[in-house]
């Protein structure tokens, strides 16, 4: 038969394990039996939430630039996050903050094009909408 | 806000739609854009309160409208009150109304 480890022969004795080696010449921790931990010192942080205000200086669209940034409102309906622009009233939804701030991108770009192609006939509320848009975002040339 | 109850709005109030990215809709009065809003496709739930406010409504307003209590009338005269819609401006040679 051939030499078995011990470990397989008799169950009861438990499998070797490996030695912990700390390489050399390198700064060791070392505690001693006679020091007992008196005092443990444990820092918990509070959780991080979401920001409910952000900047956002690129929208997802390759036409467009942004040329100043633009306040966003996140806002947590249930699982949906709401991004807004209050200023002009536009939104955009999605399952986390950049999904939501992706939306709002493709809605400004969108919002863009529409009141660019309808500028002359546009009511005095989106004309202000047509104005703050132009101040914060441009089409690429 | 549900999807049937924004569309319902936009039945009432005539809305001119386009299907992009989301469902677009606009208000047109005297051959000018108004009012736009939009609403994801897909029968998630919409921001009733974000549509509330592209459309220039109150919530009570807005529960008019989705209730037929508020018509396309009451809502041209909502957003002339507002100064959404431009007033026709005075002709010149009107006689100037007596108080």
């Amino acid at each position: 038969m051939a030499a078995m480890p011990q470990y397989l022969v008799n169950q009861n004795l438990e499998q070797a394990k490996p030695k912990f080696v700390p390489p050399p010449n390198s700064p060791q921790a070392v505690v001693l039996h006679r020091e007992i931990i008196k005092r443990v010192r444990i820092q918990i942080r509070p959780r991080e939430h979401r920001p409910k205000h952000l900047l956002l200086g690129t929208i997802n669209h390759c036409e467009f630039r942004v040329i100043k940034p633009i306040p966003v409102h996140l806002d947590v309906r249930g699982n949906t996050v709401i991004a807004s622009w209050r200023q002009i009233d536009e939104f955009g939804m999605g399952n986390s903050s950049s999904l939501a701030c992706d939306d709002l991108g493709h809605t400004i770009a969108e919002l863009y094009l529409s009141l660019g192609a309808d500028a002359p006939r546009l009511g005095p509320d989106l004309a202000k909408v047509w104005a703050v848009l132009k101040q914060h975002v441009m089409r690429r040339s | 806000m549900k999807v049937h109850e924004f569309e319902k709005i936009v039945n009432k109030l005539g809305l001119k739609v386009r299907n992009s990215g989301d469902r677009l809709a606009w208000f047109e009065y005297n051959g000018q854009a108004v009012v736009r809003t939009k609403r994801s496709h897909g029968n998630k739930e919409q921001p009733g309160n974000m549509i509330r406010q592209q459309l220039k409504v109150n919530e009570k307003q807005l529960a008019g409208l989705i209730n037929c209590k508020v018509s396309l009338t009451d809502y041209v005269d909502i957003l002339k009150s507002k100064g959404v819609i431009a007033l026709p401006a005075e002709q010149p040679g009107a006689a100037p109304k007596k108080a």
